[in-house]
């Protein structure tokens, strides 16, 4: 699979996560929004994108990095994720 | 020395006015005097616990530079172990040890080998669990490098002692109490008035609310047998607001000492009996504790199970749900074992576990179905069900948490559900229901604020209304309080 450009990656967490958890929020999700601190996402859906992040870039994340702060936005997600994906 | 008492009533005054004295010396000496008081504060249980309390938090402070100044991994890794077992080992030596000891003799006297129970039991620090949690962030968060370790003894000691927080919380962690400690605090009127104000509500909620309803919930789960059904359910509601006007009227004391200092603490309570479905009311119960083991506990468990887990699925579950269960299974075995060293604690926990996992197997499901046949998840009739359905879990849940043991727990709930379930209750004190009712339409008019006595005083009808509130609710508490149950639910938690 060709490797995705950085608007392609966010696109793709942002859609994944409206379509799974965000269907009922009235207010619009930016890259920026605060997913965990504003409750947006709670703990099984972090789960859950974590599975989605680990097999759409075919990656694994090290329990170290199992932050909320990290998780919090989808620049921080992206961030996070251009650590591993090569 | 408890925030209802009246050492605390003199105490307060004094520490305040020689706090805000020092305002224009150093802030060392404001940091200083609040250590001072706050080990008075803790003191005033037991000084032979309070030197417990020090030697921990000294050693947690040594510990943290160590970690600090090493770079090689291995080191930091070392002395972050070094951290856990201190903390967790007095955790488990105090609070833990008759369990353990009282349970492997049981389950060796079913095997049949009957051993002597030993008669010396070790007294339970107030307070222990929440400050060794305050202890294990600060370690924690210096290993993952997101808190420098603070070579300032007199704040680290501070942020792991300090007055308003000590013995029931919130779960302030030093991340967030260190910065506020180091930095200079400015009087101010209206921070000053809102702590006042919050003070004044958690005194109510705890005096009038939770203290009386203690009288009758108390006599109801002791005396479980001579009551009909409709009497325990009664009493089973009556322990739900007790337990919640109990510690969130501690909460909100804490939070609004906190800022008669200057200090402002995180949210522990945002109404979690409105909430429609249970991770709902785990968003809004305990918050301090809830996202403690999110972070240091259930995400690292995940990401753990995650890193060992090939495939879409696993035994033919979907990989992320079986993450959760693994993760949650654990967490809510330890949440329950937090709060205290019984199995009723413990099913208590697992309960919420599964709820919260019936709650996510179901979700995808009847969003599908409500899709399917039109109805709007919105609906009013929906959210008024799924909040009654929750209040109801959580009602249930509550009976084994407060219940002296599992078997007591499961009679009273056979009781409750009898025949006698439909008849008028064997004791109805119509007075106090009417205060609570009044004390649930405040808190359903106030839930958009983070406590009921929160007003903004550009509108002109608080002028009027905040003196009028407030003197309402000091005549309750003269009329009504009960002062004699000194104690709040948590500190033996």
């Amino acid at each position: 699979m060709e490797k995705m450009n950085q608007d392609e990656m966010k696109n793709l967490v942002l859609n994944y996560l409206t379509k799974e958890y965000l269907e009922d929020v009235d207010e619009e999700i930016t890259f920026d929004t605060p997913l965990i601190s504003s409750g947006y996402v709670d703990s099984f859906s972090m789960i859950s994108l974590l599975v989605f992040l680990e097999n759409t870039f075919k990656i694994k994340i090290p329990g170290s990095k199992a932050t909320p702060e990290a998780f919090d936005t989808i620049n921080r997600i992206i961030a996070l994720v251009n650590q591993y994906y090569v | 020395m408890s925030f209802n008492s009246i050492e605390f009533a003199i105490f307060l005054p004094i520490v305040f006015i020689a706090y805000w004295l020092l305002k224009n010396k150093n802030l060392r000496y404001q940091n200083i005097l609040l250590l001072i008081a706050s080990y008075v504060f803790y003191g005033w249980w037991d000084l032979r616990l309070l030197s417990l309390l020090i030697i921990l938090s000294v050693s947690n402070y040594l510990i943290g530079i160590y970690i600090n100044k090493n770079e090689i991994d291995r080191k930091r890794k070392n002395w972050m172990i070094a951290g856990l077992v201190i903390n967790l080992g007095v955790l488990v030596i105090f609070k833990y040890f008759n369990f353990f000891i009282d349970s492997f003799i049981d389950l060796l006297s079913l095997a049949g080998y009957n051993l002597p129970r030993s008669t010396t039991k070790i007294i339970l620090p107030v307070g222990i669990s929440f400050y060794v949690f305050l202890s294990l962030s600060y370690i924690l968060d210096i290993y993952k490098r997101t808190l420098n370790a603070d070579k300032n003894i007199i704040e680290v000691l501070l942020s792991l002692g300090f007055f308003p927080i000590i013995l029931a919380g919130p779960i302030q962690r030093p991340s967030t109490l260190i910065p506020q400690i180091s930095q200079k605090r400015e009087f101010n009127y209206d921070q000053t008035f809102d702590g006042l104000g919050q003070i004044l509500w958690g005194l109510f909620v705890k005096v009038v609310i939770a203290d009386n309803l203690a009288l009758y919930a108390d006599d109801f789960f002791h005396n479980y047998s001579n009551y009909s059904g409709s009497t325990l359910l009664l009493g089973a509601v009556f322990y739900t607001i007790q337990i919640y006007a109990d510690f969130s009227g501690y909460s909100n004391m804490a939070i609004g000492v906190a800022k008669l200092f200057g200090f402002s603490l995180m949210r522990n309570f945002a109404y979690p009996y409105f909430s429609r479905d249970i991770t709902e009311f785990w968003k809004r119960w305990h918050i301090s504790l809830t996202t403690w083991f999110r972070d240091y506990l259930f995400l690292p468990l995940s990401f753990a199970v995650s890193w060992k887990i090939k495939g879409s699925k696993v035994f033919y579950i979907k990989t992320d749900l079986f993450i959760y269960i693994v993760a949650s299974t654990v967490t809510w075995f330890l949440t329950g074992l937090w709060h205290g060293a019984n199995y009723t604690y413990i099913l208590w926990g697992m309960i919420h576990g599964l709820l919260l996992i019936v709650y996510h197997i179901q979700r995808n499901p009847r969003k599908k179905l409500f899709k399917k046949i039109g109805i709007t998840n919105d609906h009013l009739v929906i959210r008024i069900f799924e909040t009654i359905i929750t209040l109801f879990v959580v009602i249930i849940a509550w009976i084994f948490f407060r219940a002296d043991n599992i078997s007591i727990a499961i009679k009273y709930l056979s009781n409750m559900f009898s025949s006698s379930l439909f008849t008028y209750p064997t004791i109805f004190p119509v007075d106090l229901i009417v205060i609570i009712l009044l004390f649930i339409m405040t808190e359903w008019i106030s839930r958009e604020k983070l406590h009921p006595f929160q007003f903004d005083s550009n509108k002109k009808l608080n002028i009027v209304l905040r003196p009028v509130l407030i003197s309402i609710v000091i005549w309750a508490i003269i009329l009504w309080g009960a002062f004699k149950n000194k104690e709040f639910i948590y500190f033996h938690f």
